[in-house]
């Protein structure tokens, strides 16, 4: 039987040394130090500020002078999207809703003013909402007058118009006193919408 | 006598030696969890963002419910809920959210506030919230499946516990949604950005107004975490587009948009290849993700907060090939939802989703599925997998509505856990359905003369773990215009396993739907 309590004692005295061997490192608690902490700081400021990449130069609009003859005549449109009906395009409101928009994939549309009877005009101010949620957008069109209604000449050739909010999404064509009874605008792009876009086609006179 | 005196020392020593590899063993197991968690909380890396010091904080004044009108709706810097992580003070802000769970025609319903706040992490960290107003009966930690038992003092009103997983994790208090804290625990930045990049829009932190960001092609906007912008980001005819940061978009400063005027805090129209993460999203005016006409887009881990009416949390319009994932969305109108409002809808998937749903319902497809009124229209490949909806306190929280004429067909939810539903609150009770696949004419929802038909949808792995017990409903129109193929497998309520349609407390019009099937074979 001795020889058997000192054997069991050999092997148990082996277990504890091997024990103590295995769980060393957790016979202690370790202390909880956190690891490495970054701190993304906050800039010194009093109030809420304009963040310097989106400031945009300050832009007066000057209206052409005259009148707008294009609020007393009527309109029509080779095609409109959804409710964006011409009518909204003379109607003297740029803001909300009120714009018309050439049908979708149906270039060129045509925008045209009757003005009712032959009047003269120097100017055509083109403007969608001011509102910067309209963001940029290029739209290319020519302008085309007519006594007729049906036979236009070409006033102002086709070319590329930048509409951006910062510069109050308008675009203002100046030319040589002109006479004519129709004022047409003929849309080929827009890299905004899916037809051509107007809030407002004002004609000065 | 000495051999007696011996095998007594050695029967000593051999019981002294079984004792001390106990001790060993014992003291050790005790402090093998602790000591891998002190090892992690040693290694972890922690990134705190410090919230901008221009906001104020919050008064009891302004946590009273009230219209927007009635009070200050701006986001506020919270004073009765402080948390620390790993030790550190971790700003928390003050969000509104919406528990009204009735829709308010003058579109101005009792807005409360909530706490939010957050971090990035790596390894295992400790956080710790105070919060002095609350007796801590008790606290329930979502995702529940994560199994966290927070240590409760409520002499110090603090509840601590250790997370190793970065994902949101919302704490609730004494069993009321009413102010539940949620953190947004980030993993490391992958894709930091240096601030003097000229290829990207920076934004760092701070407060600041911009009142629109307009992005156009091969734009990149970082926006950083601690920065609060005050306005609207949107691309529209625009590719190769990233937006990504832990910084907050906040709306507070837009009046609801009472149907009128929406700014949507994140919108993307006829876009290609847009990419955004991780931004928080709070206090939008109306919905807050839109993507419209727009395809290949990534839409990840974003988080979103929306209290006002309408306010949507993810909706994809007539998209195609879109991945939604990661996110966490809380809103006062569907959580997530698909429509059809031009072209098609094919190829999306949400996955790995937490969802809070205070009004209307958590997954939807539909009703509008064709209000461009097109040709052919149809709805196909739609999934949601791997969903953990927190809360559901209206609507179905599976739904397929079809109020137009389009052929909607494949659409998958699998592996949903819903933690709690109170399906059926408020004016909730017109649809107090879990489940709801009807095809529909709807004064409000529908566009087209015709009505169209569902196809082939599967519902697998769903669970709720709490909540009403609720009828689900499957409805075709009429015999031309049926649902046709419905797969149930493995519905899970309120601990039944459901084996068929008459334990599940299914509405099923007979007339109308064929093909239905329904099994539990876990």
């Amino acid at each position: 039987m001795s020889k058997i309590r000192k054997i069991a004692i050999l092997v148990l005295a082996v277990a504890a040394v091997v024990s103590f061997l295995i769980q060393r490192e957790n016979l202690t608690q370790k202390a909880v130090t956190g690891g490495t902490v970054t701190v993304v700081e906050a800039p010194e400021q009093t109030e809420a500020m304009e963040h310097e990449a989106f400031l945009a130069e300050e832009y007066v609009s000057v209206l052409p002078e005259g009148e707008n003859l294009a609020l007393e005549g009527k309109i029509e449109s080779s095609s409109f999207q959804d409710s964006y009906t011409p009518r909204k395009a003379i109607d003297g409101k740029a803001d909300g809703v009120s714009y018309w928009e050439g049908a979708k994939d149906s270039y060129p549309n045509y925008l045209t003013v009757n003005l009712k009877e032959e009047k003269s005009f120097h100017a055509i101010r083109v403007c969608l909402n001011p509102d910067t949620r309209w963001g940029n957008r290029t739209q290319e069109f020519s302008v085309e007058i007519s006594s007729d209604g049906e036979n236009f000449t070409e006033l102002i050739p086709s070319a590329a118009y930048e509409f951006t909010p910062d510069r109050n999404n308008e675009v203002i064509l100046e030319f040589d006193e002109t006479a004519a009874q129709y004022v047409q605008l003929k849309f080929t792009s827009n890299t905004g919408a899916g037809g051509g876009q107007v809030a407002e086609f004002e004609i000065y006179g | 006598m000495k051999n007696r005196y011996r095998a007594i020392v050695e029967t000593i020593l051999i019981v002294i030696l079984i004792v001390v590899i106990g001790a060993v063993w014992i003291t050790a197991s005790g402090n093998r969890a602790k000591n891998e968690e002190a090892e992690m909380l040693n290694q972890a890396k922690l990134v705190l963002y410090e919230g901008p010091k221009t906001l104020r904080d919050a008064t009891a004044e302004d946590l009273a419910a009230a219209p927007e009108t009635d009070r200050d709706f701006s986001l506020l810097h919270c004073t009765d809920t402080t948390v620390t992580v790993n030790g550190q003070d971790c700003y928390v802000y003050d969000t509104n959210v919406n528990h009204s769970r009735t829709w308010t025609n003058n579109y101005l319903p009792l807005i409360s506030r909530t706490p939010v706040t957050y971090f990035s992490f790596e390894g295992a960290v400790k956080i710790q919230v105070t919060v002095p107003d609350r007796t801590l009966d008790s606290v329930k930690i979502s995702p529940v499946s994560y199994g966290i038992e927070p240590q409760i003092d409520r002499e110090n009103h603090t509840v601590t516990f250790v997370i190793t997983e970065p994902d949101t994790y919302t704490l609730t208090f004494d069993g009321s949604p009413e102010r539940a804290l949620h953190i947004f625990a980030y993993p490391p930045e992958e894709n930091t950005v240096d601030p003097e990049d000229e290829n990207v829009i920076y934004i760092g932190p701070g407060e600041w107004n911009i009142e629109n960001i307009m992005l156009e092609d091969g734009d990149t906007l970082y926006v950083s975490g601690g920065a609060v912008v005050h306005g609207i980001i949107n691309a529209n005819y625009a590719k190769d587009i990233t937006v990504m940061g832990r910084g907050i978009i906040d709306g507070s400063q837009f009046a609801g948009w009472k149907g009128v005027s929406a700014s949507i805090p994140l919108k993307f129209d006829h876009c290609e290849n847009v990419k955004i993460s991780d931004l928080i999203v709070l206090n939008a005016n109306a919905w807050v993700c839109q993507a419209f006409d727009s395809q290949n887009g990534v839409i990840d881990g974003i988080k979103i907060i929306s209290p006002r009416p309408n306010g949507d949390g993810i909706t994809l319009q007539s998209c195609q090939n879109y991945e939604v994932k990661n996110c966490f969305v809380r809103s006062w109108d569907d959580s997530l939802v698909v429509k059809n409002y031009d072209g098609n809808s094919r190829n999306i998937s949400f996955t790995n989703m937490q969802l809070w749903t205070d009004l209307a319902q958590s997954m939807e497809v539909g009703y509008e599925t064709n209000k461009g009124e097109q040709p052919d229209a149809e709805m196909s490949d739609i999934s949601f997998r791997n969903i953990t909806v927190l809360n559901n306190f209206h609507k179905p929280v599976i739904s397929v509505h079809n109020a137009d004429d389009a052929l909607v067909h494949d659409i998958t939810f699998e592996n949903i856990t819903v933690e709690n539903e109170e399906i059926g609150s408020g004016d909730g009770d017109e649809m107090p359905y879990l489940i709801d696949i009807n095809i529909a004419q709807n004064t409000n929802w529908s566009s087209t003369k015709e009505r169209g038909q569902i196809q082939n949808i599967t519902i697998k792995n769903v669970e709720v773990l709490s909540g009403r017990e609720v009828q689900s409903r499957i409805k075709g129109f009429d015999a031309e215009h049926m649902v046709d193929g419905v797969t149930i497998e493995n519905l899970k309520i309120l601990g039944k396993e459901i084996t068929d349609f008459e334990e599940g407390d299914f509405l099923i019009d007979g007339q109308t739907t064929q093909n239905l099937s329904i099994s539990y074979t876990k």
